[in-house]
């Protein structure tokens, strides 16, 4: 081969292209001599797939939207007592079984109340705005649905918005029915 | 192929084994010839494969389309591959960061037309000029990902790139 080039650097170039030619002809795929599927389905069937942990932004969200709500507003005696929450045997409905349990008292408090804007100003957007906290908790807790930290953060965040239409509640009955 | 490959990544990711099957069928070749040029022994890639698929089937749920599926399957293939590469020559205790100047056997002149020659020189190559080798002129991976995946520099990978093709070239100037 090297008798028909005339010098080394030549050769260099030619082997470079015999070279790259080879390897375009390999082939891209090589199946495997013995069919690998029956024993790799075997272990398959042990193997149990991990299913994605939660991002961290929504557990920030929900931890930041919470924080924000500790912040303002001074802790009241607790008023509301706290649904019991079984960390060590969480399960599943535990979620589902708080929400209602919370929902249910707080209709019963805003069916008590008469005025959109009272004494504390515009309840109803701060409400909604506890009940977005709650959503993100909620959507965090579609991803971990036994996660006893989202579970406790959507304890509070239900106590503390019933906390405040108490306060709501109380402010309306000191003022006379004329006020607004 | 009966159905999309998304729809089969969809069932899979839901534990579907069939789908997975299928999904296995379209890339066992691609595993297979990686795990198998950076192996060489055929056990040991048979065991790359199902290791790969293994950890693929486990991590599929993660699995959320930010890269194409092809790609992801085998970065999981190629680290497994290279784990198992690691551990080889761990257990043989032998420090190959020089590379060898003599592979262990040169392809026969009846392998040299077959086309099978530059896979058997490519096998021939010391282990990690062949990694290396492997991974940038084959499987595409640039020198600084092969760095990465090696534990290596990347002028250290520059290096065994160009001592693989120098012995390449040697091997074809000698056919």
């Amino acid at each position: 081969m090297s008798t028909e080039y005339d010098d080394e650097q030549d050769l260099d170039r030619a082997l470079d292209q015999a070279l790259n030619q080879a390897l375009q002809q390999l082939p891209r795929e090589i199946r495997p001599a013995a069919d690998l599927w029956p024993g790799l389905q075997t272990r398959l069937k042990q193997t149990p797939q991990q299913h994605p942990r939660l991002p961290a932004w929504p557990l920030a969200a929900a931890a930041v939207l919470a924080a924000l709500w500790l912040a303002p507003w001074p802790q009241p005696a607790p008023a509301v007592p706290p649904v019991t929450l079984e960390t060590e045997t969480v399960s599943p409905s535990v979620e589902i079984s708080l929400v209602q349990t919370y929902e249910q008292q707080k209709a019963q408090q805003l069916a008590g109340l008469r005025f959109t804007v009272g004494p504390m100003g515009d309840w109803q957007e701060q409400l909604s705005t506890w009940d977005d906290a709650v959503l993100q908790v909620r959507f965090a807790l579609s991803f971990y649905p036994d996660e006893p930290q989202l579970l406790s953060q959507l304890d509070m965040l239900y106590r503390q918005q019933l906390s405040y239409l108490q306060q709501v509640a109380l402010a309306e009955t000191s003022v006379p029915n004329a006020y607004y | 192929m009966s159905e999309e490959p998304a729809k089969l990544i969809q069932a899979a990711q839901r534990g579907d084994l069939q789908a997975f099957q299928q999904l296995y069928e379209l890339h066992i070749g691609r595993v297979y010839a990686l795990c198998q040029r950076l192996l060489v022994d055929r056990q040991r890639a048979e065991d790359a494969c199902q290791e790969s698929f293994i950890k693929i089937w486990r991590q599929l749920p993660g699995f959320r389309g930010d890269s194409s599926f092809t790609t992801w399957l085998h970065s999981i293939a190629t680290r497994t591959a290279i784990d198992l590469w690691r551990s080889d020559r761990m257990l043989r205790l032998v420090d190959d960061t020089e590379p060898d100047d003599c592979p262990a056997t040169q392809p026969t002149p009846q392998e040299i037309s077959t086309g099978v020659d530059m896979e058997q020189a490519i096998r021939n190559l010391p282990p990690q000029a062949r990694a290396v080798f492997v991974l940038f002129a084959i499987e595409g991976y640039t020198h600084q990902e092969i760095a990465d995946l090696l534990s290596i520099a990347q002028g250290s990978s520059k290096a065994h790139y160009h001592r693989a093709r120098q012995l390449l070239k040697e091997w074809l100037r000698e056919h």
